[in-house]
């Protein structure tokens, strides 16, 4: 029997400010390059996500490939959607398959319903942090 | 009548604090063994020690096996050991917790990746000359956790310029600005404390504190390890949350605030 072909990685990056910073796309791959080499990981390219405010139409394609990817590799925590309903969207893809996120400029994986916690906490207290410095209380 | 909300002891430790920058604690001596005993079977695995040996003697005594080229090596092995064990942060905030809650609060984040620092007698390549965390990027807002794991003292120790002559070198930076590390020290040697701080205590002090440590002159090895945390919605410097931090003790009462969306008076369409 022919050995099971290793899934890929697909890196995700972005055209646009993350966390107050604007790193180069090349920075941006290089960090993701850098993470697969050292975690053993078989990196296919990058996609880009497009340039305008919270746009994840590029992600989104990346999730309907899931079936024949390790994950999705992307640059940093930053990258997730801002909005809930679309971060669901990427959990629900962790918990029904097989299907892992990881985060080269931080080294944090998701990869199961202990992770997502740990990382919609992370990604509270930033929001709490970062954004509503006052008492805000209306919808977002 | 004033209103008093914190405890003797707290508030003693809050004062002292205050007033100095630093404050030493006493640690549950078996949550610190259990520490000392997961280095001791790492450094088995890691180093060919005598079969007899015992853990004091492996913590003292460790640079009669490893040369000093190979302290660097030996350490990130250690390193590597520490953070490959998920249960070693954990310890780590229970043998600190009260005297956190004191200083920091109870709604913390925590510095991800542990350190530890091994300074062999007479070594010079272990030095941290003096400097402030502060200045290369870290959040004021952090307090260290220093935590020995030998007695401390003297130049096995570490030293730190205290509260009010720290403010008073910042509030003076100029004067010391073009100083070499080694030139800075000597003009504040006369301030300096050197922290004696024995096996079975902590100290908790305040990074924004110029300190260091010098060539260790006495006849034993120094350990010990350094954990930053802060107050989870307190501001982040350049180490930042994900990045450098994790939260660790995130409380009900923040997660339903966060949650809490504004009753609208518009019938929902069904």
């Amino acid at each position: 029997m022919g050995e099971v072909p290793k899934r890929g990685w697909r890196g995700y990056i972005s055209s646009r400010e993350q966390g107050g910073h604007f790193i180069p796309q090349r920075v941006q791959n290089l960090v993701i390059r850098d993470y697969a080499a050292r975690h053993g990981l078989l990196f296919l390219l990058s996609a880009v996500e497009y340039y305008m405010d919270d746009c994840t139409m590029m992600l989104r394609a990346l999730v309907d490939e899931a079936d024949s990817l390790a994950g999705i590799l992307f640059y940093s925590t930053h990258l997730l959607p801002k909005d809930p309903v679309v971060r669901e969207q990427l959990w629900q893809q962790v918990r029904e398959r097989d299907f892992t996120l990881r985060f080269a400029l931080e080294e944090l994986v998701v990869a199961d319903a202990q992770g997502i916690t740990a990382m919609e906490d992370l990604l509270l207290v930033r929001d709490l942090t970062e954004n509503r410095s006052d008492f805000d209380l209306v919808d977002r | 009548m004033t209103e008093t909300f914190f405890e003797a002891d707290e508030q003693q430790a809050i004062d002292q604090y205050l007033q100095q920058g630093f404050v030493s604690f006493e640690l549950d001596a078996t949550l610190l063994d259990s520490l000392r005993e997961r280095l001791f079977t790492g450094a088995r695995s890691l180093l060919d020690l005598p079969a007899d040996l015992s853990v004091d003697a492996f913590f003292d005594q460790i640079h009669t096996w490893v040369p000093v080229a190979d302290l660097n090596r030996v350490r990130l092995g250690f390193i590597r050991h520490l953070n490959g064990d998920p249960s070693v942060r954990p310890l780590l905030y229970r043998l600190a917790k009260q005297p956190l809650g004191w200083i920091v609060g109870n709604e913390l984040a925590m510095q991800r990746s542990l350190n530890l620092s091994i300074q062999f007698p007479k070594d010079a390549s272990s030095l941290l000359p003096l400097h402030s965390d502060v200045w290369s990027g870290n959040s004021p807002y952090e307090v260290v956790f220093w935590l020995p794991l030998v007695d401390c003292y003297a130049t096995k120790s570490m030293y730190v310029l205290p509260k009010p002559q720290t403010d008073a070198v910042l509030a003076d930076f100029g004067r010391y600005a073009d100083l070499s590390a080694e030139a800075f020290f000597q003009a504040i040697k006369a301030d300096v404390v050197w922290m004696e701080v024995p096996r079975g205590h902590g100290l908790i002090f305040w990074h924004g504190l110029i300190h260091g440590n010098r060539i260790n002159e006495e006849n034993d090895t120094r350990w010990s390890m350094n954990t930053r945390f802060k107050s989870l919605l307190s501001p982040y410097g350049t180490k930042e949350l994900g990045e450098s931090f994790l939260p660790i003790t995130l409380r009900p009462a923040t997660r339903f605030g966060y949650a809490y969306r504004k009753p609208s008076i518009h019938k929902r369409e069904s």
